[in-house]
């Protein structure tokens, strides 16, 4: 489906000139040597945003995926920021585990899910996050983040 | 379906009760170590402060029959390290290397560091480094003197290398020039390997570095003098910058600190435990060798030298901080 | 002692078993995204306090050509590189993956990384002291404009997408400057979160730029996360991969060669000699349309050029105690605490520990053939038949554990999802995600090269003579405009050849 404007590129485009703009002004309250560089790349971003920003509306030849914000992939970001929240609260195993199921839960499936399938996606997690638990804490000595129940 | 249940009922349990082996109980001061000890360094593995941890790490285990663990977190030049000991758990079993007089410097050098030198509490101090002024071994300066002599004809010509900005080397640099009356120039680079690297390519006119930089490089570079009061063992013809008329030293001291919320008893306990790991026969001899300086200060002397570092530091920080 | 006492030496059973599990163990920890060889050897020196100084050596350069070669894993499957030096795997090994060349895209990585490995060997063995010398002529401008060259590579990715490729890169350059300059000590864009004093960490953020639209994309719909082509039956596309190989020799030879040269430059690492290797190989295609879309002969430079800088990196830490990349810190430090002296004494007083680990480096390179076409098949069949359903959680948590372990950092943890998240969006809208990581890479090293350079040059009245009269630096620049200038020859030379062909009929 052709589309006049490609929006979301303009869009992106305008929001990176903007920080260019603000790492400029910032970069005034740098010593004069480190205040080069900074300059330097915000000049160059405002220059590339307005001509991609041009581009973008004056090309008329961009083809919309159809959908402009998909449902699934977003709701697994959702899942992992969460996930990275909780994790130094309720531990790495624990909130691994959970965060396991509901990722599984979103991906799409071809076959309707079955209790089977929940369980053995079940059996997994719990294998594979306490695997990575015991690999890292007792084979590399990195300690992963405890929750209230110690692991 | 109830075979699989069954199954994932066994495995939950099994797994239960070894995580639950593995929770943390309030330090049992009497046996301590008796679980994995880690100490933070706030630098990237190889490094001075690094390996003089892995020094540490190679007979903590002998002595004490536990491990202690090395995490790495560059950043800041120690910085970040420093500004997130606090927020460990205080019970003894999570330590971090602190680097003075970085946490004298830092805190005025750059604003936002994230710490301030009172919060920081080390429970020993063990070993300590000084600097040296190095040039390319095919310089044309062959003394103190001459370099002395090179930058009063051409004031800041001269090309100093060091790691880092507002770190021991700038401030190596900077009492030096003080003390000797002359003006050269500063060049930071990233890391230690990257300034021995310019000294050794003649990239810039000398450098400053460690000791432990002159043991493994004997052969490419020349040192001229030694930052500190006395000379050390392992470079008996190196003479100290002291003795040769500019009045000035330079280290850096390492010590082990602890949260500063950890009791009494957990700081000395740690102290005492390290102290003894310092005292295995082997391990001054290894340190020396490599170019450390084993150097204990005790916990209860430890507050008062830290307060006389940062007495003769702070002027320091403020010069060059800019 | 001539060569066969070493390899005798070297070839003691127990000696073998050793190295041979500690290339496993190092091929599986650089698949981890996120655990790097220089995490690999700091987390495993603790095991070689009760060897032998020889032991420890050969068992830490095992993990280290081990875990070179695994970042492969991760590159050509997940897209993200299991090492930073597998950086410019990802670039074509992952549209093979993505193709159903998978398998292939494992075995060219398998051979080219011994070929590239024994080169670097080679030529530390041959050539380690002049190379040493030609290293020291590297200063902060050489590193400067090498530093420029690694970022017109943005220019040539982004054949398709000039403006945003572009932008992408810009993006990648102000991420760099998080944190505090070295040279001038500013501290910058850390908006008072003292953990970001550090910058923005390669390793979370490769992860998050290039892994984590990965698993988010799996949830696009219910296809297969890889299909394959061919019926691989027992021997992983092995004939296919050589005759590849062969095809490409010249690819081959001048990407381990180029290397070899940057592993010998202190502290440049394989990321930025497989990013070199990368560049000029498709400069020198016949066909640089077609890299970036899953050209072989990508990955044949990337992979050969990273390990090759495994043994050319050893020429100035073993010569001048310079580390060559970050891993040979953690070497040297071994070497330390082991007690062997280091710097110029160890080619004088232990000649015949480095021997030995000379040829145990070499063996553990050819030991990778075996072990790098098994498991390269095992976890091929693994990405292959696992459900998405089980792959997504697995890939979401070693993005987690892998940005989590090498600081030991929750703040990490949440700059690689920002980033992950960040490079989705953006990507959507057509700009790539791997001139962010590039920028990233590459931005410090410019601006610190070009600050010393100012400073030294300021200091010498010299500024401009350094930055432009010096040879090495004048041969970059060379290479620079050659560059960006080819692609514009090529196409006008084979236009007039076309031409010329039509009137010739």
């Amino acid at each position: 489906m052709l589309s006049k404007v490609d929006i979301p590129a303009v869009f992106i485009s305008v929001i990176f000139a903007g920080i260019g703009f603000y790492v400029f002004v910032s970069a005034e309250s740098f010593t004069r040597l480190g205040a080069i560089f900074p300059k330097f790349v915000a000049i160059l971003l405002i220059a590339l945003s307005l001509i991609a920003a041009f581009v973008g509306i004056t090309r008329r030849d961009h083809l919309r995926p159809a959908r402009i914000v998909p449902m699934r992939p977003v709701l697994i970001a959702v899942v992992m920021i969460l996930w990275i929240a909780v994790l130094p609260k309720i531990g790495f195993v624990l909130s691994g585990i959970i965060a396991f199921l509901a990722i599984a839960l979103v991906i799409p499936e071809a076959t309707a899910p079955r209790t089977r399938t929940f369980v053995q996606t079940l059996i997994a997690a719990i294998v594979i996050v306490s695997s990575f638990y015991f690999l890292l804490r007792y084979g590399l000595n990195v300690p992963l983040p405890r929750g209230i129940l110690g692991i | 379906m109830s075979s699989k249940n069954l199954l994932s009922g066994a495995i939950l349990v099994a797994l239960a009760s070894s995580f639950a082996a593995d929770s943390s109980f309030a330090t049992d001061l009497a046996t301590y170590p008796n679980r994995t000890v880690t100490l933070t360094v706030g630098f990237g593995p190889g490094g001075p402060s690094d390996i003089s941890a892995r020094f540490l790490q190679k007979y903590f285990a002998e002595v004490t029959g536990q491990d202690l663990v090395i995490i790495n977190k560059p950043g800041g030049g120690g910085a970040l390290s420093w500004a997130e000991m606090n927020g460990l758990e205080p019970d003894g079993y999570a330590l971090t290397l602190v680097s003075l007089p970085h946490i004298i410097l830092q805190p005025i050098v750059t604003p936002g560091v994230g710490y301030a030198f009172e919060d920081i509490t080390s429970v020993l101090m063990y070993t300590s480094v000084p600097q040296v002024l190095a040039v390319p071994i095919d310089s044309e300066i062959e003394t103190l003197e001459d370099f002395i002599a090179m930058a009063r004809e051409k004031p800041g010509q001269m090309t100093i290398a060091g790691t880092g900005s507002g770190g021991s080397n700038h401030s190596a640099h900077h009492l030096f020039d003080q003390a000797a009356g002359i003006t050269t120039t500063y060049i930071p680079f990233r890391d230690t390997a990257s300034t021995v690297a310019a000294l050794k390519g003649g990239q810039t006119t000398a450098a400053w570095t460690w000791t432990t930089q002159g043991v493994v490089d004997g052969d490419l570079i020349r040192m001229l003098g030694i930052a500190a009061d006395e000379r050390m063992a392992v470079f008996p013809d190196l003479p100290t910058i002291k003795e040769q008329g500019v009045d000035m030293a330079d280290q850096a001291w390492w010590t082990i600190g602890i949260p500063k919320s950890a009791s009494e008893d957990v700081r000395r306990k740690v102290a005492e435990v390290l102290k003894e790991v310092m005292n295995h026969p082997q391990m001054s001899e290894d340190m020396l060798e490599a170019g450390y300086n084993p150097f204990i200060v005790d916990y209860d002397q430890l507050a008062e030298f830290k307060k006389d570092l940062f007495d003769l530091y702070v002027p320091v920080a403020e010069a060059i901080r800019n | 002692m001539d060569f066969f006492s070493y390899l005798v030496a070297a070839i003691q059973p127990s000696i073998l078993i050793m190295m041979l599990a500690a290339v496993i163990l190092g091929v599986v920890l650089g698949a981890l995204p996120g655990l790097s060889s220089t995490f690999a050897c700091a987390v495993m020196l603790p095991v070689t306090f009760t060897m032998t100084p020889v032991a420890a050596l050969l068992f830490l350069g095992a993990i280290y050509m081990g875990s070179t070669y695994g970042g492969a894993f991760a590159a050509i499957l997940l897209n993200t590189p299991g090492t930073p030096q597998s950086i410019a795997t990802t670039f074509d090994g992952f549209p093979m993956a993505k193709r159903g060349d998978g398998d292939l895209a494992l075995s060219i990585a398998c051979l080219a990384s011994v070929f590239g490995g024994l080169l670097g060997i080679v030529a530390f063995v041959a050539l380690a002291p002049p190379l040493a010398q030609l290293a020291l002529l590297f200063g902060p401008p050489e590193f400067f404009w090498l530093a420029i060259f690694g970022l017109t590579i943005i220019a040539s990715l982004s054949k398709g997408n000039m403006t945003k490729g572009l932008l992408s890169g810009c993006i990648g350059l102000l991420l760099s400057l998080v944190g505090s300059a070295v040279v001038s000590g500013d501290t910058r864009f850390t908006f008072g979160v003292p953990a970001l004093i550090s910058g923005i960490s390669i390793v979370p953020a490769c992860i998050g730029l290039l892994c984590v639209p990965v698993v988010m994309d799996m949830a696009l719909n219910a296809e297969r996360y890889l299909s394959t082509k061919v019926d691989t039956g027992r021997n992983a596309r092995l004939g296919e991969a050589i005759k590849i190989l062969w095809a490409g020799k010249r690819n081959l030879l001048r990407s381990s060669l180029l290397g070899t040269g940057i592993g010998i430059l202190p502290a440049a690492g394989g990321a930025i000699a497989s990013l070199v290797a990368y560049s000029a190989a498709m400069r020198s295609s016949k066909d640089p349309e077609s890299f970036g879309k899953g050209n072989p002969d990508g990955v044949i430079a990337s992979e050969s050029a990273n390990n090759a800088t495994v043994g050319s990196g050893l020429i100035p830490t073993f010569v001048l105690g310079i580390p060559g990349t970050p891993t040979d810190a953690v070497i040297l430090g071994a070497m330390l605490i082991h007690g062997l002296q280091i710097g110029p004494k160890l080619f004088t007083n232990h000649v015949d520990t480095l021997m030995t680990f000379i040829v145990g480096l070499t063996i553990s390179t050819l030991l990778l053939i075996p072990v790098g076409l098994l498991l390269g098949r095992y976890i091929y069949a693994f990405a292959l038949n696992t459900p998405k359903r089980l792959l997504a959680p697995t890939v979401a948590l070693m993005t987690i554990i892998g940005s989590f372990s090498i600081y030991n950092s929750h703040a990490d943890v949440v700059v690689m999802m920002a980033l992950g998240v960040f490079a989705w969006v953006i990507g959507r809208s057509g700009f790539p995600a791997a001139p962010i990581v590039l920028g990233l890479l590459l931005g410090p090293i410019a601006e610190e090269g070009f600050s010393q350079t100012v400073l030294i040059g300021g200091a010498t009245n010299s500024t401009f003579s350094m930055f432009f009269g010096r040879g090495l630096s004048l041969a970059i620049i060379a290479c620079i405009i050659v560059s960006l200038a080819a692609p514009t020859v090529i196409s006008r030379l084979n236009a007039k050849k076309g031409t010329q062909n039509v009137v010739q009929g």
